[in-house]
């Protein structure tokens, strides 16, 4: 009989619940399992998020956050009683993972997971431990006795990219040739979904800016592109969650222009990210601004973006991200790109556009997920 | 003779903006043309004081940009949104600095912002509310403390436009009936009274040669009065390869990081050059005589005074719609006249603001013709000897109500 990988039991190990471009990597591989009937799929998240937990809960969830949640070891610790709170706590994570499989595979999210090995239950698996740029650059250090038990314990080396796999290999020993590096997963399936043929007056818009007073152009956009095409329906987002007690003047503006029940604020990041994940534009309105990690890491997974000159974004459009930049001010040439790119997204191609999608294809979990699934399979022959 | 009858009026702050412009001339006219003798109360001190005093015994309660002010619990209490324990508080506190004013029987608050006056006054005062703002501005100005009171303490409502009467009803659940709309109001011998300086004067100050056209704009530089838009519609005239054509606001600019917004636009906008910002001007109207057309930029505007001024100078202008009062003065007066005094663009639309203004410069005769409407219109209905009777017409309606011992 051929042993793979789908045939063990899976146990993917992350941090927390963010939007952190490693955690959304654990969240395609957990997805793509999840959607495997063969997988006997496990989840642990270790420490309190700040996001859904949804997609972890989408498996057999072991939730360790909840463990240092707990009350009695909290108000030891604030008694000052570390001992007994450690002890009460490590307690609880045993009773929490003791179901997690005793064979098959451990996929561990990044370094910082290593802390799971002392406590899950004693067995035979295949660690896989996938490396992200976040580890390199943990602040502080993973101590070294977590380190040594990390290089033991893993069999099988993934990295984020290159740069990290050269300092694993450099910082801890590893061999690069026994790493290999598959980037941050990504969904292609659901990225090319976005991209279905729609209604050429349908545009579902994502907007992101800093809206109080003139340094946001998000409404101005909003009538430029209703005055480019005048039956254009638009369905509108704004990418954020924070900040929006700052939204009065656009919301004013909206309604105004009588679209205001077309303009959706999220209430969590989930929604942002579900949103997003929708949307086939996003445009940054503000003349500069901090972009936020989920809509960076939805830029970064192809969704097009429209942002003035001025914009820290615009001297990645073109090099590392498909958009357009725009002169500032120029209202009505962001509304142009804007439907530009929301047609080329329609036809689905373009010269950039094909570039994100061969470096999106080289981290699709479709390609990657399998690929692992029979790399973990030797290692556990 | 008749027995004077005095009445509280209340102006939010005594700067040279608007509404407490329009009360100033609303004083003068009740104190020479009716029994009314008026008492004011300024919230919050400005240069317009010393005008009131001049008109009747005027107090000033605060300096505080958001009267009355709060201290260190008030701050708490209201964090917490402790509505009632606030207000509470800030009556005690207030109580010494409010008694010159707290015995009036009959109070006329100038505006929204005002009303929370009421907080530190009986619950007998007969109370009119003269409401100049629209929902972002009365948002800002009635605390959620404050909505109460227009229902259990204010007897009848002014509303300076009807776009003004229609928030107050869909807003606030105010009942139509307890609104008269009484148009905003100037006083003509003061705009056009012999200017200190010319057309021409104005464009020397400016550098400007004789030949260019100015586009004006007015008002406090934010957002409200859409400075952000002024600065685009700059660009669009720039873009459309109109160098003889230069924008002119006159007003306060707002300092600090607002201030600096205004200028990286302008910096970027590639029209710097055509952009003056002349701030605060002692005497508006001789620079409004230097406008060729006035672009009104404002997102709300209930009905600004520069609209009825530019007017009677016979300055055409353009509006966006949906921004408030002077889309019902430009299309009033155009049933009135027949002919267009003015024009509206939809709303936001820069580059349909920038293609009218273009239109109006480039056609003198039609521009003359325009301003000329716009003009009749402002010098029939918008003086102040027309809307005061109608004021006092509502004071005197209030008072007969309470003598019979009832409210609107």
């Amino acid at each position: 009989m051929t042993t793979s990988g789908a045939d063990l039991p899976w146990t993917v190990v992350n941090l927390a619940a963010d939007d952190s471009p490693a955690t959304r990597s654990a969240t395609s591989l957990v997805t793509w399992l999840a959607e495997r009937s063969d997988v006997d799929l496990h989840t642990v998240l270790w420490l309190p998020g700040w996001t859904s937990t949804t997609p972890f809960e989408s498996a057999t969830f072991h939730d360790v956050a909840g463990d240092h949640r707990a009350r009695l070891p909290q108000l030891l610790r604030r008694m000052g009683a570390e001992r007994p709170a450690g002890i009460l706590t490590a307690r609880a994570v045993r009773s929490t993972l003791a179901t997690v499989p005793r064979s098959g595979v451990v996929y561990l999210n990044g370094a910082a997971c290593a802390v799971a090995l002392r406590y899950l239950p004693a067995g035979d698996r295949t660690v896989v431990t996938h490396l992200h740029a976040d580890d390199r650059q943990a602040d502080p250090p993973l101590p070294p006795e977590r380190v040594h038990q990390l290089v033991d314990a893993t069999d099988v080396w993934l990295a984020a990219d290159q740069t990290t796999l050269e300092w694993a290999a450099e910082a801890w020993g590893i061999d690069p040739a026994q790493a290999t590096v598959v980037g941050e997963l990504v969904d292609l399936a659901s990225w090319e979904a976005r991209n279905r043929p729609t209604d050429p007056d349908e545009l579902a818009l994502a907007l992101l800016g800093n809206t109080w007073f003139r340094s946001d152009h998000a409404a101005r956009l909003v009538q430029a592109l209703l005055a480019v095409r005048p039956t254009l329906a638009p369905e509108m987002v704004w990418a954020e969650v924070e900040q929006q007690d700052h939204l009065a003047p656009l919301l004013h503006d909206l309604r105004t222009l009588g679209v205001l029940e077309r303009l959706r604020i999220p209430t969590s990041h989930r929604e942002v990210a579900e949103r997003l994940a929708q949307a086939q534009v996003l445009a940054l309105t503000a003349p500069d601004d901090e972009v936020v990690w989920l809509a960076q890491e939805a830029v970064r997974q192809g969704l097009p973006v429209v942002c003035f000159e001025t914009h820290r974004t615009a001297r990645e459009v073109g090099r590392t991200i498909e958009g357009r930049v725009v002169p500032y001010l120029d209202v009505v040439a962001m509304a142009e790109a804007v439907m530009e790119l929301a047609d080329t997204a329609r036809l689905g191609h373009s010269a950039d556009r094909e570039a994100v999608r061969t470096d999106l294809a080289a981290r699709d979990v479709g390609a990657v997920g399998p690929w692992l699934l029979e790399r973990t399979a030797e290692g556990s022959r | 003779m008749t027995r004077p009858t005095p009445v509280l009026f209340v102006s939010h702050e005594g700067s040279r903006t608007g509404a407490p412009f329009a009360l100033l001339h609303l004083v003068r006219w009740l104190a020479d043309n009716s029994s009314i003798e008026p008492h004011i109360a300024i919230l919050r001190d400005g240069p317009l004081t010393e005008m009131f005093a001049e008109v009747g015994p005027t107090t000033v309660l605060g300096t505080e940009v958001e009267w009355p002010g709060s201290n260190r619990s008030e701050r708490w209490l209201a964090e917490r949104q402790r509505r009632r324990p606030l207000v509470a508080l800030q009556v005690a506190r207030m109580r010494r600095t409010v008694a010159p004013v707290a015995a009036a029987h009959t109070v006329y608050l100038n505006s929204a912002a005002s009303v929370r006056l009421l907080h530190h006054l009986p619950a007998a005062t007969a109370t009119v509310a003269h409401v100049h703002e629209l929902r972002s501005a009365a948002t800002w100005a009635l605390r959620p403390a404050d909505r109460p009171l227009l229902h259990t303490r204010i007897d009848h409502f002014i509303a300076a436009a009807d776009c003004v009467a229609d928030n107050l009803v869909v807003q606030f659940d105010v009942p139509r009936r307890r609104i008269t709309r009484v148009y905003e109001f100037i006083d003509p011998t003061e705009v056009l009274a012999p200017p200190e300086r010319n057309r021409q004067a104005i464009r020397d100050e400016l550098g400007l040669p004789d030949s260019a056209f100015v586009v004006g704009g007015s008002g406090w530089a934010d957002w409200r009065k859409g400075i952000d838009l002024f600065t685009q519609l700059g660009r669009a005239m720039v873009d459309a390869g109109r160098s003889d054509v230069h924008l002119v606001w006159v007003g306060g600019l707002p300092g600090g990081a607002d201030g600096e917004q205004i200028r990286f636009d302008i910096e970027r906008s590639g029209a710097a050059a055509h952009i003056h910002l002349v701030g605060l001007q002692s005497r508006p109207h001789d620079w409004y005589r230097g406008f060729d057309v006035l672009a009104l930029t404002s997102r709300e505007d209930p009905y600004p005074l520069v609209g009825l001024e530019t007017s009677l100078l016979g300055i055409p202008m353009v509006c966006f719609d949906r921004s408030g009062g002077m889309v019902e003065l430009v299309r009033r007066s155009e049933e009135e006249a027949r002919g267009e005094s003015g024009m509206i663009v939809p709303y936001l639309d820069v580059e349909a603001m920038a293609a009218a203004v273009l239109t109006i410069l480039d056609d003198e005769p039609r521009r003359v013709a325009m301003g000329a409407r716009a003009a009749a219109t402002v010098e029939r209905d918008h003086r102040v000897d027309v809307a005061g009777p109608e004021v006092l017409d509502v004071i005197e309606r209030v008072l007969a109500r309470r003598s019979t011992g009832g409210r609107s």
